[in-house]
C-alpha cells in the first residue's frame, strides 16, 4: 500500500495513493507523462527519496509512515529496483553484479544463488564480461538478475525498455512479459509508453501532472478512461467536445460534435456538456460504395495526414472534426489511403466514449 | 646533499598523505553528497590554504598549537611535549595546508561517480560504508591517487608553513626546501643547486605520474561507457 505526497521546490506537487496486491503474479503499471512524477513515487518506495507525508506498507510491514516518524532505509526495504538506465556496476563482471546484493549468505548457497539467477536469465555465458562489453538487452537481464538475485518482495522496475533501440525493444517487451509472468511477483512499473504498459501490466495506474487519476484492469482504463486527463495520457486519439442532444431509452445518446450527430453509449449520470472519446483503433476505415453496416456513426471526410507508426499507420480525417484512425500499413496500401482522398469512416456506438464535463 | 632533509622531507610528505586519505575522504565523501544548503562555506575553508599566504596560516597554527591554547595544553598533558617547533607540530601544519590538494580531487572523483550505482548498491542491501568500499572507491580510485600524489608533492616542497611552525631544526624540522634557503644564504651555490634539482626532478617525476594516470586509455576499466 502506498499513499505519500511530496512536494518539490519550484516543481510539480506529487500525490499518489495506490494499493498493490502483495502477493502473487500482477503487473501493475503506473503510467503517465514524462515528468508526470512516476519515477519519484518509485524512488519513494524504494526508500531512496523522501516523501512529505503519508505511508507506505509492505504487508504488515510499515516501510515508512510520516505521522509515526518511520522511514526504513533502502537497505531494509530491499525492494529490487531496475534502474531505467540499468546502473550496472562497470568495475564488476556480470556475476559479480548478480552476486553484489546476496553478500550475507553463506559461499555455497550464495554460488547457487548466482548461478541460478544467471540461468534463469540465460547469462552463463556471459558471466565473466564487464558491463560495457554487453548489449543493452544484455545489459537489462544483468540489472534484472542483479534485483532478483536477493528474493526481493516486490520488484520495481523503472522504465524497462526505454533504454533500448526499438527493434530491441519489440522483442524484449514480450521476453519481459514472460519472465515477469514466471516470476509471479508483485511487480510496479513505470512507463510512458502505452504499448509497453498494454504489453506488460496486469493493473494500471494513470498519473498526471503529479495527482494519480485512474486505478483499474488495464482494458478498462485504455478503454474507459474515468477523466479527459486520464484520455489524453494513456492515448485516446480523439477527444471531442459535444453536446448530448438526445437520450434514447435503449441506453444510446445521440451527441452533437460541432455539427457532427454521432451514436454513444450513455455512461449514465452524465451532464449534456461532453467530451466524447475515440479510440484511433476503433475506428474502420472505408472506400468506395458501402453497403449495409451495423457499426451506428458513419463519417464522411477527407484524409489530412497519414503517419507511418511501425506496423501500423496514423490516419487523421477531416469529417467536420479531426478522427484520428490507426490501421495497419497493409490496410493503407490496399485502400490506397493517401492525403486529400475521401474516405468513410465507421465507429461502433460503444467506442464513442463518453466522459461527462459538466458537474457542478 | 643535505639527506637528512631530505629523509625527513619524505617522511614529512609520506605522513601527510597518509592522514590526509584519512580525514580528507569522510570531508570529501560529505562534501560530494551533502544536500545541505551552506556546504560551500565548508568548500571555502577547505580551500583558504590555495590562496592564503603560508605565513599567514603558519602564524595560526603557531598560534592555536602553542603552550598557552587549549589543543596545546592539551597535548602537552598527553605526551609532555609542545607541538610548536617539532616533528608533529609540522605534521599538523601540513596536514592542514595540503588539505585542499587532497579534499578537492577526492570530492570530485567521488561526485562523478553516477549516483544510481550508489542508489543501487543501497537497494541490494550494501551499507553506507560497504558501498564506499565496494562501489565508489574503485570508481574514483584514479581521483583518489591524484589527491594523494598531490599532496605528497606539495608537503615536500613546502617552506613558508614549515619555517613558521617547525622552525629549522636539522633531523627534526629541517625540510628540503629549508635546507636549499640555508645553502644559498651561506653562498653554499652548489649544495643548493643540487638539492634544487633533486626536488624539481621528484616533482616532475610526480606530476607525470599524476597526469598519466588520468590517461583514460590507462584506466583499469572504462569510468563511463
Amino acid at each position: 500500500m502506498i499513499q505519500l505526497e511530496k512536494a518539490f521546490p519550484g516543481g510539480p506537487r506529487i500525490e499518489c495513493a495506490l494499493e498493490l496486491p502483495a502477493e502473487g503474479a500482477s503487473v501493475t503499471v503506473l503510467f503517465g507523462p514524462s515528468g508526470a512524477g512516476k519515477t519519484t513515487v518509485l524512488r519513494c518506495v524504494a526508500g531512496l527519496e523522501t516523501p512529505d507525508r503519508g505511508a507506505i506498507r509492505f504487508g504488515d510491514e510499515t516501510w515508512f509512515d510520516s505521522a509515526r516518524g518511520i522511514d526504513l532505509p533502502p537497505q531494509r526495504r530491499r525492494a529490487g529496483l531496475l534502474f531505467q538506465d540499468y546502473a550496472l556496476f562497470p568495475h564488476l563482471t556480470v556475476a559479480a553484479n548478480v552476486a553484489y546484493g546476496v553478500g550475507d549468505l553463506p559461499d555455497g548457497a550464495r554460488r547457487q544463488r548466482v548461478d541460478e539467477t544467471l540461468a534463469l536469465l540465460r547469462l552463463e555465458a556471459l558471466a565473466d564480461r564487464r558491463p560495457v562489453q554487453l548489449s543493452g538487452g544484455e545489459k537489462q537481464r544483468v540489472a534484472l538478475g542483479r534485483a532478483l538475485a536477493p528474493r526481493p518482495r516486490v520488484l520495481l522496475l523503472d522504465e524497462p525498455l526505454s533504454a533500448l533501440d526499438a527493434p530491441t525493444r519489440e522483442t524484449l517487451r514480450s521476453e519481459l512479459r514472460r519472465l515477469l509472468a514466471r516470476l509471479a511477483q508483485p511487480t510496479l512499473l513505470v512507463t510512458h509508453d502505452r504499448i509497453e504498459a498494454l504489453a506488460l501490466g496486469d493493473r494500471m495506474a494513470v498519473i498526471s501532472e503529479g495527482r494519480l487519476r485512474q486505478v483499474g484492469p488495464i482494458e478498462d482504463v485504455f478503454g474507459r478512461p474515468a477523466d479527459l486527463e486520464v484520455a489524453r495520457a494513456v492515448g485516446v486519439e480523439t477527444v471531442l467536445s459535444a453536446k448530448v442532444v438526445n437520450r434514447r431509452e435503449e441506453g444510446l445518446v445521440i451527441i452533437d460534435a460541432g455539427g457532427v450527430l454521432l451514436t454513444a453509449m450513455d455512461p449514465g449520470g452524465i451532464d449534456d456538456a461532453v467530451f466524447a472519446c475515440i479510440r484511433a483503433e476503433e475506428v474502420v476505415l472505408e472506400r468506395g460504395p458501402v453497403g449495409q453496416v451495423s457499426a451506428r456513426n458513419r463519417l464522411e471526410g477527407t484524409v489530412s495526414s497519414v503517419t507511418p507508426e511501425g506496423p501500423l499507420a496514423r490516419i487523421v480525417l477531416d469529417c467536420g472534426f479531426s478522427l484520428a484512425a490507426v490501421v495497419t500499413r497493409q490496410a493503407c496500401r490496399d485502400l490506397d489511403i493517401k492525403e486529400g482522398e475521401r474516405l468513410t469512416a465507421f465507429v461502433k456506438s460503444p467506442s464513442v466514449h463518453l466522459i461527462g464535463r459538466g458537474g457542478p | 646533499m643535505d639527506w637528512q632533509a631530505v629523509h625527513l622531507s619524505v617522511v614529512l610528505a609520506a605522513s601527510t598523505t597518509f592522514l590526509l586519505l584519512l580525514i580528507g575522504l569522510p570531508i570529501a565523501y560529505w562534501l560530494a553528497f551533502t544536500r545541505w544548503r551552506w556546504k560551500f562555506l565548508v568548500e571555502a575553508v577547505v580551500a583558504l590554504p590555495l590562496v592564503l599566504p603560508p605565513t599567514v596560516l603558519g602564524f595560526y597554527v603557531l598560534v592555536a598549537l602553542g603552550p598557552r591554547s587549549p589543543v596545546g595544553r592539551w597535548y602537552e598533558a598527553l605526551t609532555g611535549g609542545t607541538l610548536p617547533f617539532s616533528f608533529q607540530g609540522l605534521l599538523v601544519a601540513s596536514v592542514l595546508y595540503s588539505l585542499p590538494f587532497a579534499v578537492q580531487p577526492f570530492a570530485s572523483a567521488l561526485g562523478s561517480v553516477d549516483r544510481r550505482l550508489v542508489e543501487a548498491s543501497w537497494c541490494l542491501g550494501v551499507s553506507r560504508a560497504g558501498t564506499f568500499f565496494r562501489i565508489l572507491a574503485p570508481l574514483a580510485l584514479p581521483g583518489i591517487v591524484t589527491g594523494m600524489v598531490l599532496s605528497f608533492a606539495h608537503t615536500l616542497g613546502e617552506f613558508g608553513v614549515v619555517l613558521m611552525v617547525g622552525g629549522n631544526l636539522p633531523g627534526r624540522t629541517r625540510t628540503v626546501s629549508i635546507a636549499i634557503y640555508d645553502e644559498v644564504q651561506a653562498l653554499n651555490y652548489s649544495a643548493a643547486a643540487q638539492t634544487s634539482l633533486f626536488l624539481l626532478a621528484v616533482s616532475f617525476a610526480v606530476l607525470a605520474l599524476t597526469y598519466g594516470l588520468q590517461r583514460k586509455a590507462w584506466a583499469p576499466w572504462p569510468i563511463k561507457w
